[in-house]
C-alpha cells in the first residue's frame, strides 16, 4: 500500500507505510500545519542548517529528517500539499501553544514525580533518593540511598547499578489523613538482591519519612552481567508505582534478561503487580491458574509506564521494544502481554546467554521488521490470546518510558489525549526519537485514531516521566537532570 | 667628509670598539642578544600558535558538531552522563579517542557496546579526533 495522506474533518492524516520513519512522518505534519514552527527545536536547528528550499516539503526532505523512505516520503509530501495543506493550519492539529519553566535542574537522573494538591512535589533520583519540592521552592531531602549525605533517613541498602536504582514514586489518594509514599527501588537487603516496593509515612513537617514497610520485596534483580546490548547487572526492573482509579495501587516489573521471567507464573518480573496499600494481592486479579496473585497482567519485556483512561478508568502501558517495536497496550485483567524471549522454541535456536531478546545479530542493525518476526514483543502465534497492542511505533524501538492522560479545558483539543514519553535510543541506524506524542485514542480506548508529535518549547531530551500535576500543566522529567513545566497558553 | 674607519690605531676607535665589544658581551652575558632575537620568534611562534589554535579550535568546533548529532542524547550538555549511561566529562583525549576507535572495531568494552559500536562505526579518524578535542576541552 503507498503512502498517502487525506484530509479528514479538517484534520491532516497521514497513512503510512512501514518504510516512512516516524519521526519523520510526525515531522510532515507538523511542518505542512505550522511551518518551521510547528517542527521542535531540534528538527527546526536541522532546517537551518540547510540551505533555503522552495517548498517546505522541500526542506524537509533536505532536512535530514528523511533519511529513510525518503522516496516514499516524497510521494506523501507531494501528496499532502496537493491536498491543500496549508488550510491545515486552522485544523486545530498540534495547536496546542505551551509555555515553559524549569521547576529543579541539576539533579541526577530523576526518575519520577508525585504530587499533592497544593503541588508539593516529591521526586525520586537513581542513585540518591526521595525528595521533596515544597510550595515554598524549599527543597528536602528525605530518603538517602546508600552513599549519599544529608538525607534525613537513610536507606543503606538501596543502591544503583546499571539501570537499577530508586524508581518509582506515588503518593497514597488519603495522603492527607495516613501520610503514606511508595517509593520503588533496588535494595542489598536480600540475597540475590531484588527490587522493592515501599510504604513510608511522611512527617508533618515534610523533612523526613520513617515506618518502612517493604509491601513487595521479591521483584527480581539481574545480579550479573551477560552477553546483551546493555547487558551490565540490573537490567530491566520496569519500575512505575501508580494508584488506579479503583483504589489499587499498579506496579511495571521487567525481564532482567532472564529467559525464565516473562511467562513464569511466579517470578514477579514482567509482570503489572496490582495490589493494595499493604502489598496484598487485589482479590479481583484473575491471572491463570497458579499465578502469583498479585498478577493483574504478566509476560511483559519492561514496561516503565502506565496510565488510566480518564473515562473508563482502564490501565494502558507503555514499554520499550528490544531494537524494534515500543508497545502501546491497553489491559486485560489476567492478560499475557506475550513476550517470551526463551531460545529452543517459536522458531529460534540458542541465543546468547540463553535469552533471544535482542536475536537476531543483537549487535548490529537490521531491518526492524526482520526482528519483530524473530523475536515479537507480542508473539501472537505461540501465544494467540496475547494482548495486541495499539500501537507499536511503526515498528521502531525508541524508548517510550511514560505516558499519562493530559485532562481539562486548558489543554484545548488535546484535552482528553494520552501523551507517551521517549527517551531516544539511536541504534542500528534508527533516529534517536525523543519526543512527546500525543496519541488520540478511538471512542472505544482500544486503538489509536492519531498521534502528534509534542511541538515542544524547549529542547527535547530523555523524557523519562510524565505527570500532569494539580495545576492542571504537564511535567516531564529528563534523565538529564532536569523536571520540566509545560503549561497551555 | 669621509668617516674613518675604525683603526686599531685610533684609541678613539678602540675604545668604541671595546665599549662596543664589551657591550656585547655583555648582552651575551645577560641574554639581551636573544632578547633582541625574541620579536622575530615571537611572531613565528604566535603564528605557529595561531596556526595550532586556529587547528584546535576547528577540531573543537567539528567535534562539538559531531557530539551535538551523536552523543548529547545520553552523555548530556555537560559530559556527565544520565541513567546508565557514563560520564565523558574529565576524561582525556587519548582515552577518548581509544575508546572511539575501539567500539569503532566492534570491540566489546561494557555493557552499552551495541549502541556505542553502532555509533561509531561511521566516524572517520578525523571525526575521532574532533570529538576527543571537543570533549576533553570543553568538559572538565
Amino acid at each position: 500500500v503507498p503512502p498517502f495522506a487525506d484530509v479528514t474533518f479538517g484534520k491532516l492524516r497521514i497513512w503510512s507505510s512501514e518504510q516512512v520513519p516516524y519521526d519523520a512522518v510526525t515531522a510532515l505534519k507538523n511542518l505542512l500545519t505550522h511551518g518551521a514552527s510547528g517542527l521542535n527545536v531540534r528538527q527546526q536547528q536541522q532546517l537551518r542548517k540547510q540551505p533555503a528550499q522552495r517548498n517546505p516539503g522541500g526542506d524537509l526532505m533536505n532536512s535530514g529528517l528523511c533519511r529513510r523512505g525518503s522516496t516514499s516520503l516524497f510521494a506523501m509530501v507531494t501528496a499532502a500539499m496537493a491536498l491543500g495543506a496549508p488550510a491545515l493550519a486552522q485544523s486545530g492539529m498540534n495547536t496546542t501553544s505551551l509555555s515553559h519553566s524549569v521547576v529543579l535542574s541539576d539533579l541526577e537522573s530523576p526518575w519520577d514525580v508525585a504530587f499533592l494538591d497544593d503541588g508539593t512535589m516529591f521526586f525520586t533520583e537513581k542513585c540518591k533518593g526521595l525528595s521533596v519540592l515544597m510550595p515554598s521552592g524549599e527543597v528536602n531531602a528525605l530518603l538517602g540511598m546508600t552513599g549519599t549525605d544529608g538525607y534525613a533517613t537513610p536507606a543503606d541498602d538501596l543502591f544503583c547499578e546499571g539501570q537499577a536504582g530508586m524508581m518509582g514514586v506515588a503518593v497514597d489518594p488519603a495522603f492527607a489523613e495516613n501520610r503514606r509514599i511508595y517509593v520503588y527501588s533496588t535494595s542489598n537487603m536480600s540475597d540475590p538482591h531484588t527490587n522493592r516496593l515501599m510504604r513510608f509515612v511522611v512527617s508533618d513537617d515534610f523533612t523526613s519519612v520513617s515506618d518502612r514497610t517493604d509491601i513487595v520485596d521479591d521483584v527480581p534483580y539481574k545480579m550479573a552481567a551477560s552477553d546483551h546490548p546493555f547487558g551490565g547487572p540490573g537490567a530491566h526492573n520496569g519500575g512505575r508505582v501508580r494508584w488506579g482509579p479503583d483504589g489499587y495501587l499498579y506496579l511495571t516489573t521487567g525481564d532482567n534478561h532472564n529467559p525464565e521471567i516473562p511467562q513464569s507464573p511466579t517470578l514477579m518480573g514482567s509482570k503489572v503487580l496490582r495490589i493494595d496499600a499493604d502489598g496484598n494481592a487485589a482479590p479481583e486479579n484473575s491471572p491463570p491458574e497458579g499465578f502469583d496473585p498479585r498478577t493483574y497482567t504478566y509476560g511483559h519485556r519492561n514496561v516503565q509506564g502506565i496510565t488510566f483512561h480518564p473515562e473508563n478508568g482502564t490501565p494502558i502501558v507503555v514499554e520499550h521494544g528490544p531494537w524494534h517495536t515500543d508497545e502501546t497496550t491497553v489491559l486485560v485483567n489476567g492478560g499475557n502481554g506475550g513476550w517470551d524471549p526463551r531460545p529452543n522454541m517459536a522458531g529460534r535456536d540458542d541465543c546468547p546467554d540463553d535469552y533471544c531478546g535482542y536475536s537476531p545479530n543483537q549487535m548490529d542493525g537490521m531491518n526492524r521488521f526482520e526482528r519483530a518476526a524473530f523475536m515479537p514483543m507480542t508473539d501472537l502465534e505461540t501465544y494467540p490470546d496475547a494482548m495486541v497492542p495499539i500501537w507499536e511505533n511503526n515498528g521502531w524501538s525508541q524508548g517510550s518510558a511514560s505516558t499519562t492522560f493530559l485532562t481539562g479545558e486548558q489543554w484545548g483539543d488535546w484535552d482528553g489525549t494520552m501523551v507517551v514519553g521517549l527517551m531516544g535510543i539511536g541504534f542500528g541506524g534508527t533516529a534517536f526519537g525523543m519526543r512527546i506524542d500525543v496519541m488520540e485514542l478511538g471512542d472505544d480506548g482500544m486503538s489509536v485514531a492519531d498521534v502528534t508529535e509534542m511541538t515542544l518549547p524547549m529542547e527535547p531530551g530523555r523524557f523519562r516521566s510524565l505527570v500532569q500535576g494539580p495545576d492542571g500543566s504537564l511535567y516531564a522529567v529528563v534523565d538529564e537532570g532536569t523536571i520540566h513545566k509545560l503549561t497551555p497558553n | 667628509m669621509e668617516k674613518a674607519a675604525p683603526d686599531s690605531n685610533d684609541p678613539g676607535a678602540k675604545g668604541r670598539e671595546s665599549r662596543f665589544a664589551s657591550a656585547d658581551r655583555a648582552a651575551r652575558e645577560s641574554g639581551e642578544e636573544d632578547r633582541m632575537k625574541m620579536p622575530l620568534m615571537l611572531a613565528a611562534g604566535a603564528a605557529l600558535a595561531m596556526s595550532l589554535t586556529h587547528a584546535r579550535a576547528g577540531e573543537v568546533v567539528a567535534g562539538e558538531e559531531r557530539y551535538l548529532e551523536n552523543c548529547v542524547n545520553c552523555h548530556g550538555k555537560t559530559g556527565k552522563g544520565m541513567a546508565s549511561f557514563p560520564a565523558v566529562a574529565g576524561r582525556d583525549p587519548s582515552y577518548i579517542s581509544e575508546r572511539l576507535t575501539t567500539y569503532r572495531a566492534k570491540e566489546m568494552v561494557g555493557p552499552n557496546s551495541a549502541i556505542m559500536m553502532s555509533l561509531a562505526e561511521d566516524l572517520s579518524d578525523e571525526d575521532i579526533a574532533n570529538l576527543a578535542a571537543y570533549i576533553a576541552s570543553t568538559f572538565q
